[in-house]
């Protein structure tokens, strides 16, 4: 027995019809002296009145046409509630399939092409403000990739500590080319230029001396 | 059979009976409708009322009122050297009001229909139906007030759909009446027991303060009190004066204020946002939309203010009506409800559905965190009485032998924010290959009575436990429901982003419906495991949680109320639709 046979009704969507029958029924079954049965007819009724949103539990053929009338029929609150979004999760919010890493690798080559042997900080801002690649930046897994390709050319010191390429370094969370790429961070004697003057002119010196 | 009904009030009590087609109020011996809820002991006597009010600022040690307060708690009262408590005061009361109609009916009594507020929880609508067992007279049903508002209002067999706004000296019960074909079907109650008239006392005493450069808080509590009445008298008189002046002397100093309409408004501006928000809930949670919502009716002491009544007359997009007695409308819609249960000659055809105003739930096993039970909700709020909910559950563990059966009132994430009801043990078969399964069931019947059927599938026991005084573990009550909150996420994490997150996934959850509830659950899980795995990876949880947040966002505003289309929009506040 499906709900519109307990109201003893036809399938409808005339909220008036359906209270009509609920009413008569209760007149019969009061629900204080009939609680079972009441709990019944109340379910029943319950289900005609929204019957609109629980289409798909009726079989598809008999309501064709009572879903097209459902359709222009004004939208109740219930009915409007959010459909959740997918829940996000950590794994799946970050590129995984292959599809996606083979377009990763064409912007990174074509990256890798356009850059020059030695770079300066200001070739690495243009790379960030450019508007083809700015999106993929969201992706860590890209940053990642893209922070090797720096670091395979040879790099440039940053002189100015308020150069904006670090605005962009700890943005897409670049520490590593930032570590190498810091001037002010490396104490004189560590840096390159100067241990190799050091040892050329002791060098120099003891051959002077040598000779003396 | 004649039944008398009871509207036992926080102040003030009255009884009613329906004789000849109509709701009766009963006169007390001074032949006055209203018995105050007082009681006091008067050598060795008790008397209530009228004398007993009078005694309490005489003899406060042998005297007690508001004592309705206090139902369903352990809290006693001492009258001249005995202990009495909440239900037994009560009884006190209901003996007297049952008295006075024996006198005046000549009938007697065999039964009482007592009216309680919506939001009175199982424990209190138990230890109210006690009175009878006090008195040695069948108190089995009770009627929530804003459903006996809700009758009271509805006059004729004509279709209607409306509002009952009921607001009290504490509390506000908002509920959704459906009326058709004599059917009077009550769709949905909300409220919030404290917010009440004595708030905007309160907030009136606070603007007088701080006009006279006092602090409400430190005053000492007498002087507080004055200012308090002053307030209350101030907020009555501009029910018909437009502009009130409160002067009160105090230490030889002079302090003084002016009240009107505006400064009225803009000082209880959150709590009439706060009597709105109430008002959208009950609607959403009824299903209606404004054009099929007839009219907001106005009931109550508090609703008398003119501030409230311009406010909502904005806010709104449907009509609102003032009823003409305010005060009795719980009364005489009491009346009218008895003459139904008698089934009477005049009022055979009409038919009450009333609705359970909480949600009823049990605790289950939370994987993520053992010491802290989920709950699930088996009867949802809102749910037509009488009603049966099912729902098949399992053991934790293979080889288990014991199951424990909890019920709560609520529908908070975890069951310990929830309002423990008691408490049963069931004992299933050991089975040490499979989980063994059985069916719950709760049962809420049309006298607030919940039952709790157990069937074990392999054994097919049955048991049966009804929830009664005796299963009181613990209590918690509102405000101690808060602070457990942030207990809980703190010891979860240190980290306050995550924190807040997780909270407000928490107060999110109590809002919405069931489908989202369930959604929230697995969010809230997941979130939870992927925070703990990404513990260092700080960009990953930076860019999870501000996806959450939005996620978030979108579910809270679809819950906004505002949006609500019972509620005027900015386009349209052309008053139109005013009354």
């Amino acid at each position: 027995m499906n709900a519109w046979e307990i109201l003893g009704i036809d399938p409808t969507s005339d909220k008036k019809t359906i209270k009509r029958a609920y009413a008569k029924l209760l007149k019969q079954y009061h629900p204080e002296e009939n609680p079972e049965e009441f709990k019944q007819i109340q379910a029943a009724y319950q289900q005609c009145l929204h019957s609109d949103q629980e289409i798909e539990s009726v079989s598809y053929e008999q309501n064709i046409e009572s879903k097209q009338d459902i359709k222009t029929q004004p939208i109740s609150i219930k009915e409007d509630t959010i459909v959740p979004p997918p829940i996000p999760k950590a794994e799946t919010l970050f590129v995984k399939s292959e599809k996606d890493v083979v377009v990763y690798q064409d912007i990174l080559n074509s990256i890798e092409k356009s850059l020059p042997k030695k770079i300066r900080p200001k070739e690495i801002v243009q790379v960030f403000t450019d508007p083809k690649i700015m999106p993929y930046l969201e992706d860590e897994f890209f940053c990642r990739r893209l922070e090797d390709i720096f670091l395979s050319r040879k790099l440039k010191y940053i002189k100015n500590f308020r150069d904006p390429i670090y605005m962009y370094l700890g943005k897409y969370g670049m520490s590593k080319l930032s570590n190498v790429m810091d001037y002010s961070n490396v104490p004189i004697y560590k840096r390159p230029a100067f241990v190799a003057f050091i040892v050329v002119s002791v060098i120099l010196l003891e051959m002077i001396l040598g000779i003396v | 059979m004649t039944i008398l009904g009871v509207d036992l009030g926080t102040t003030n009590s009255l009884a009613v009976v329906y004789k000849e087609g109509k709701p009766i109020r009963i006169p007390n011996a001074y032949g006055e409708f209203v018995t105050p809820s007082a009681v006091s002991i008067l050598d060795g006597k008790i008397v209530v009322g009228k004398l007993a009010k009078e005694r309490l600022i005489t003899h406060p040690e042998c005297s007690a009122s508001l004592f309705k307060r206090n139902m369903g708690t352990d809290v006693t009262y001492k009258l001249d050297k005995k202990e009495y408590d909440s239900a037994a005061l009560s009884s006190f009361i209901v003996k007297q009001l049952i008295e006075d109609a024996q006198n005046y009916l000549h009938e007697s009594i065999d039964e009482v229909v007592i009216s309680v507020p919506a939001y009175f929880n199982a424990r209190q609508r138990q230890d109210t139906k006690r009175i009878g067992e006090l008195l040695g007279i069948k108190v089995e049903r009770l009627i929530n007030e804003p459903s006996a508002a809700a009758i009271a209002c509805h006059m004729d067999d004509e279709y209607e759909t409306f509002v009952v706004f009921d607001f009290g000296g504490g509390t506000l019960d908002v509920s959704v009446v459906d009326c058709f074909e004599n059917v009077i079907s009550i769709n949905a109650i909300s409220g919030n027991n404290h917010l009440g008239g004595t708030d905007f006392d309160r907030a009136m005493a606070e603007y007088f303060c701080l006009k006279n450069g006092l602090d409400y808080n430190i005053l000492d509590s007498s002087f507080q009190q004055s200012i308090l009445r002053a307030c209350e008298q101030a907020k009555i008189k501009l029910s018909t004066q437009n502009v009130v002046e409160v002067s009160l002397v105090h230490l030889n100093k002079n302090y003084n204020c002016v009240f009107d309409e505006n400064v009225l408004l803009n000082i209880t501006k959150s709590l009439l946002e706060s009597c709105k928000n109430v008002i959208g809930k009950a609607v959403k949670d009824s299903g209606f939309s404004a054009s099929e919502l007839d009219s907001l009716i106005l009931v109550g002491g508090s609703s008398k203010m003119p501030v409230l009544q311009h406010y909502l007359s904005d806010a709104l997009n449907i009509p609102i009506l003032k009823e003409e007695n305010m005060d009795s409308l719980v009364v005489l819609g009491l009346g009218k409800y008895i003459g139904i249960k008698q089934r009477d000659e005049n009022i055979k055809d009409v038919v009450v559905t009333d609705i359970c105003p909480f949600s009823l739930s049990t605790s289950t096993y939370n994987e993520q965190n053992p010491d802290l039970e989920l709950s699930t909700v088996l009867i949802p709020k809102n749910s037509v009485l009488p009603t049966s909910k099912k729902m098949t559950l399992r053991t934790v563990h293979k080889g288990q032998t014991k199951v424990n059966i909890s019920v709560f009132q609520g529908q908070a994430m975890y069951a310990k924010e929830n309002l423990f009801l008691g408490q049963a043990f069931i004992h299933v078969p050991r089975n040490m290959h499979d989980y063994e399964s059985f069916d719950l069931i709760y049962s809420y019947d049309i006298n607030s009575m919940l039952y709790v059927e157990a069937i074990v599938h392999s054994t097919k026991e049955h048991y049966i436990f009804r929830v009664s005084k005796g299963d009181v573990l613990e209590k918690v009550d509102a405000s101690v429901r808060l602070d457990s909150i942030k207990e809980v996420s703190l010891a979860l994490y240190q980290n306050n982003e995550v924190d807040a997150i997780l909270a407000r996934i928490e107060r999110i959850y109590k809002e919405v419906d069931e489908e989202t509830q369930d959604y929230l659950m697995k969010l809230h899980t997941e979130f939870t495991k992927d925070m703990e795995s990404l513990i260092n990876n700080i960009q990953k949880r930076k860019r999870l949680i501000n996806q959450v947040s939005r996620i978030l966002d979108q579910i809270e505003e679809s819950q906004n109320v505002d949006q609500l289309d019972i509620f005027t929009q900015e386009e349209n506040e052309e008053g139109e639709y005013l009354a």
